[in-house]
């Protein structure tokens, strides 16, 4: 019997060909995206699920004032707390400060120094060396899968001695451990260095509580806890001490100062959502695309249906024929599928900067799933029509399956929706990339210079033997003025640049506490920006009132600031002579020399924010306008002075207009993906729609032979036979766009700069669909209506 | 063999509702050759389908084998059709994408018939039917009259009691007609039962008997010489 159902199965496939093609097609395209987007989208939504205490793992945090929360920036002790089950602390480092150095290579890393509760806290596994002890051994170094084969490629990396340097300290370690990260951890690092005694730097604390501890009930507890900390400066006798937990750390936005690191890594959840909606949408159209296929296949064999039935099949027979047919279906799809999604895997992962690496089994699980799942809901409704055909054998009476009509248009509709919105997502990135930010960043130049190692002292850890180092990178008062001025004096020599400056990139921003002195409700953190003088001129910002800093009337550490429209207006401050700012770490009397217009240095998804503009000099961090292109021969020189200052160590620069583009790269990514997998719905449709004009035609192949004998034109014909289609699909346009119109209304209200919603953006969606739809019906009319109308009269 | 009493079948449409058929009383014995003639539209093919199992009537009574088989659901509908009736139609509606012996083998897949068992029993059939030598061709590689004695012979295969056909040679030349009508004759003396509908008198000619409908009612019936046959 079963082979009966094959043989059958394989002979309907051969004569029906079209649709075994299309059906395929539809399952491999449709389970294709829908499972990519799903691993993605799933890995997303199980941030940092791997760890065993995912639920009972929290950061902990302090609020200075109401309006500011950070993590807490040093380790505490939690003996006197039962709920805590452990606590760790790691040091965190901002991107590019710390280097480690194998044989004459000098790499960037990035890396965390940790305590020895770390695994006790964190599930990371390690594929070599012990959890339990590595940590206690100052000497070893944990390297990442990825990273020890980036430094050792296929050698054994156990053993090796590499060179850690970062601002607070510097050691000498032997690689005695390698860790896996998984793809959903939101800690993302290179090394991992066991913290010896480093007595301070950018601490963020953890801690794991006891299962069933409640967090309100934690918070409270510890509320006051950090107060009389000794360490502390200033004294927090205002702020109070709360967690946050590890899983919402992920997609929170707030805490950007350690995100900075890129440890933490942050996701967007608004994304996240729209991709589960796109996942929806292509499982739909899939769903109906098989649906229609499975419909016009039912057509084509319904008098094969009821010839079986007169010669004794069952209802069951013609079931189980049915269910044969799709699971050979379901197998072809699900390896093609499989192969396919490994292929492109790399590629996928590679465009969304993820690192996805399910197990075989898992990618098998998903594909056949989703196949099933597109199937199962596809063939109900065919397979409950099937049930209301009569065994009488009727041939004036056609039995047909209806309905064709009813899911094209919805199939057709979820795809212009698509559609329009594919084109206002690039139509609002286009407006984001081209906007005028209001501030110069033209052929500047960004690029660190050197790499400070600061006075505090360092520690070395090691064998007895190692302790004795050289004493290249130790820094002393003269390295931190002498060597800026030799490279300003460097720098101003070379002809193709026209101003330098020094500072944090205002794209990299900074946030400190600030307050006025009338303010009573607390400091809150502001954007603040540190640079030298000449920045003035590099970012050319415009003045409103006051002036700008200068270099005769204004000197070092003196507290004088300007502030963006923004701050003036948030802080309140009517007339800047009648106020000045207070800072929680650089003490009162801040006096505001001046306003500056505001202008976009953050993500254009908002509005400037207010901006605190501090003067400083001494970065190593180096601004450089360019006369008038970015033109090599100056890089050149400047490359080679960095070699001068720095031998052995790789040449980082950026160009702030890449750096703005940058911001937008997420988008921008995820704007090419919504528009490959809307044409992908389109194909999917176009499908159906081909298979659906084929049949239909054929059908349709008397009728156009008599209307030819009796003086049709072709054109005629095809307009009578294409009319009938296009009809589907301009009711599917007419639904999509309002529809289409209140989503990416929605969508916008995310951005302070908001794209229009122009017709002409429905019109082309409308138009493309249209051309796309008429080109895809017109193959199958233009063969029926060409025809001789004889041959098709005789062949009746 | 077969018995209906005041049997009537109306179909019903959004507009309209027709009565195909109305208060037939047929009886078919066992071993009998009947014709039914009557004009296009009068209810040949709805009163074959009901005897045939394939439809239910809408009232009335249809004794099978003497069991009341006329509000049988589809299920046993099929149950009882199985292996009792084979079917010949005017358009032979043969399966495309199987071979003439695949075809023919489908009543036998049904009843779950052995695979060396349903070999043998097809091969001696298409023997019978002539067509022993084409078992591997497809339907639309032979001749209509080829393709009938196909349909013939997967109406038989599972030897059943009954054969039902309308109208076997509307679709063939007079030739192929004869032949056609000679090999239903030959199953006829074998002991099957037969029910034809015909629009040809010539055909009628090689019945017992000739039922003639009208406007789906028997209007008359007329027996036949018995020394003719
Ligand atoms: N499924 C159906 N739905 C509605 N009306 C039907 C259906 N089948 C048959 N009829 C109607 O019932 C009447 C009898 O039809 P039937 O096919 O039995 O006629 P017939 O005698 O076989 O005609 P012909 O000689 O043309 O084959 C006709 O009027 C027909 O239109
Ligand atoms: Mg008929």
């Amino acid at each position: 019997m079963l082979i009966h159902y094959i043989k059958l199965a394989i002979r309907n496939f051969r004569s029906n060909k079209v649709i075994f093609v299309g059906s395929l097609a539809t399952l491999c395209l449709g389970a294709l995206c829908i499972s990519l987007l799903f691993s993605y989208v799933y890995n997303e939504l199980t941030m940092d699920d791997f760890h065993n205490n995912k639920k009972d793992i929290y950061m902990v945090t302090m609020k200075r004032s109401p309006k500011s929360e950070w993590s807490l920036p040093f380790k505490n002790n939690y003996d006197e707390y039962p709920e805590v089950k452990n606590s760790t602390s790691l040091i965190n480092f901002e991107k590019d400060k710390i280097r480690l150095k194998y044989n004459n290579d000098i790499y960037t890393p990035t890396g965390v120094v940790v305590d020895s509760s770390f695994f006790k806290v964190f599930n990371f596994e390690l594929t070599i060396g012990d959890k339990n002890t590595i940590l206690n051994d100052y000497e070893a170094i944990i390297l990442t899968e990825d990273f020890s084969e980036k430094l050792f490629g296929d050698v054994n990396p156990i053993g090796k001695e590499v060179d850690f340097e970062s601002p607070i300290y510097q050691g000498h370690h032997i690689v005695k451990g390698i860790v896996k990260i998984p793809s959903n951890s939101s800690l993302k690092f290179d090394v991992l260095i066991p913290n010896a005694g480093v007595p301070y730097g950018s601490w963020v604390p953890f801690v794991r509580l006891k299962k069933g501890t409640h967090k309100s009930h934690f918070d409270e507890k510890i509320k006051k806890s950090n107060n009389n900390y000794p360490y502390a400066f200033p004294k927090l006798t205002e702020s109070t001490t709360k967690t946050v937990k590890l899983k919402d750390l992920y997609f929170n936005n707030n805490f950007s100062r350690i995100k900075t690191s890129q440890i933490f890594s942050s996701g967007n959840r608004n994304n996240v959502d729209i991709l589960i909606i796109f996942i929806f949408i292509i499982l739909l159209v899939s769903i109906f695309n098989f649906s229609n296929l499975q419909i016009v296949n039912i057509n084509s064999i319904i008098k094969n249906i009821v010839i079986f039935k007169i010669n004794g099949a069952l209802k069951k027979d013609i079931y189980y024929q049915n269910l044969v047919e799709n699971i050979i279906i379901i197998g072809m799809s699900a390896i093609i599928l499989t192969i396919s999604y490994n292929l492109i895997l790399p590629f996928f992962n590679g465009f969304m900067n993820v690192n996805l690496k399910p197990p075989f089994s898992k990618v098998l699980l998903i594909n056949v799933s989703f196949l099933i799942l597109i199937t199962g809901v596809g063939l109900i409704y065919p397979i409950i029509k099937i049930n209301h055909f009569s065994t009488v054998l009727n041939i004036n009476k056609k039995q047909q399956l209806k309905g064709k009509q009813i899911i094209v248009v919805l199939q057709y509709a979820l795809a212009v929706i698509l559609l329009i919105s594919s084109i206002i997502v690039s139509k609002q990135l286009q407006l984001m990339l081209s906007k005028d930010l209001g501030f110069n960043t033209n052929n500047i130049m960004r690029v660190k210079m050197y790499y400070p190692i600061s006075q505090a002292p360092i520690i070395r850890i090691g064998s007895e033997e190692k302790r004795v180092t050289n004493k290249k990178g130790i820094t002393n008062k003269k390295e931190i003025f002498d060597k800026p001025e030799y490279i300003k004096n460097q720098l101003a020599s070379f002809s193709g640049i026209k101003t330098i400056g020094q500072g944090r990139s205002p794209l990299d921003i900074y946030q400190v506490e600030w307050k006025t002195m009338q303010e009573t409700s607390g400091f809150e953190s502001l954007n603040t920006l540190l640079f030298s003088t000449e920045c003035q001129d590099i970012f050319g910002f415009e003045l409103l009132e006051g002036r700008l800093f200068d270099n005769e009337m204004d000197h070092d550490q003196e507290h004088k600031i300007l502030i963006n429209e923004a701050a003036k207006k948030h802080l309140g401050i009517e007339d800047i002579s009648m106020t000045t700012l207070e800072n929680i770490s650089w003490g009162k009397g801040f006096k505001i020399i001046g306003v500056v217009k505001d202008f976009n240095y953050e993500h254009l998804a908002s509005k400037p924010k207010p901006l605190i503009i501090y003067r400083t000099r001494g970065s190593s961090n180096y601004f450089i306008l360019f006369h008038n292109n970015q033109n090599q021969e100056t890089i050149t020189q400047i490359h080679e002075l960095f070699n001068e200052l720095n031998p052995n160590q790789a040449f980082n620069y950026t160009f702030l207009s890449d750096d703005i583009a940058t911001l937008y790269k997420k988008e921008k990514r995820l704007s090419t993906i919504y528009m490959v997998f809307t044409i992908i719905a389109l194909v999917i449709s176009a499908i159906g729609l081909f298979t659906i004009a084929l049949y239909d035609t054929q059908r349709r192949v008397k009728e156009v032979g008599v209307r030819k004998v009796n003086g049709a034109t072709i054109h005629e014909i095809m307009f009578m036979l294409n009319k009938d289609f296009l009809k589907w699909v301009i009711i599917a346009f007419l639904i999509a766009c309002p529809v289409a119109y209140y989503a990416m209304h929605k969508w916008l209200e995310n951005f302070a700069y908001k794209t229009a919603l122009s017709w002409w953006v429905f019109a082309l969606a409308g138009v493309f669909t249209m051309v796309i739809a008429l080109l895809t019906v017109s193959w199958q009319t233009y063969k029926a209506a060409a025809q001789n109308p004889v041959k098709s009269l005789r062949d009746e | 063999m077969i018995k209906t009493e005041n049997l009537s079948k109306i179909f019903r449409t959004e507009e309209v509702e027709t009565k195909a058929l109305n208060n037939v009383n047929l009886h078919v014995k066992e071993g009998e050759f009947v014709a039914i003639m009557g004009p296009s539209g009068c209810g040949k093919s709805t009163l074959l389908n009901i005897i045939g199992l394939l439809d239910n009537p809408s009232e009335g009574a249809y004794m099978f084998n003497g069991k009341e088989v006329g509000k049988y659901k589809e299920g046993s509908r099929t149950q009882e059709r199985k292996g009792n009736i084979g079917f010949v139609f005017q358009s032979f509606n043969l399966i495309d994408e199987l071979t003439v012996f695949e075809n023919v083998e489908l009543p036998l897949i049904y009843l779950k018939i052995k695979a060396s068992e349903r070999k043998r029993l097809v091969n001696e059939v298409l023997e019978r039917m002539n067509i022993g030598h084409r078992t591997k061709h497809f339907p639309q590689q032979l001749s209509g009259g080829q393709q009938q004695r196909v349909a013939i012979a997967r109406a038989v295969v599972a030897n059943p009691k009954l054969i039902l056909a309308d109208e076997p040679t509307g679709n063939l030349d007079s030739k192929n007609g004869m032949e056609v009508m000679d090999l239903l004759t030959e199953l006829n003396r074998q002991g099957t039962t037969i029910v034809m509908v015909t629009h040809s008198d010539r055909d009628a000619n090689y019945a017992h008997r000739i039922v003639n409908l009208f406007d789906g009612k028997i209007v008359t019936e007329s027996r036949k010489d018995p020394a003719l046959v």
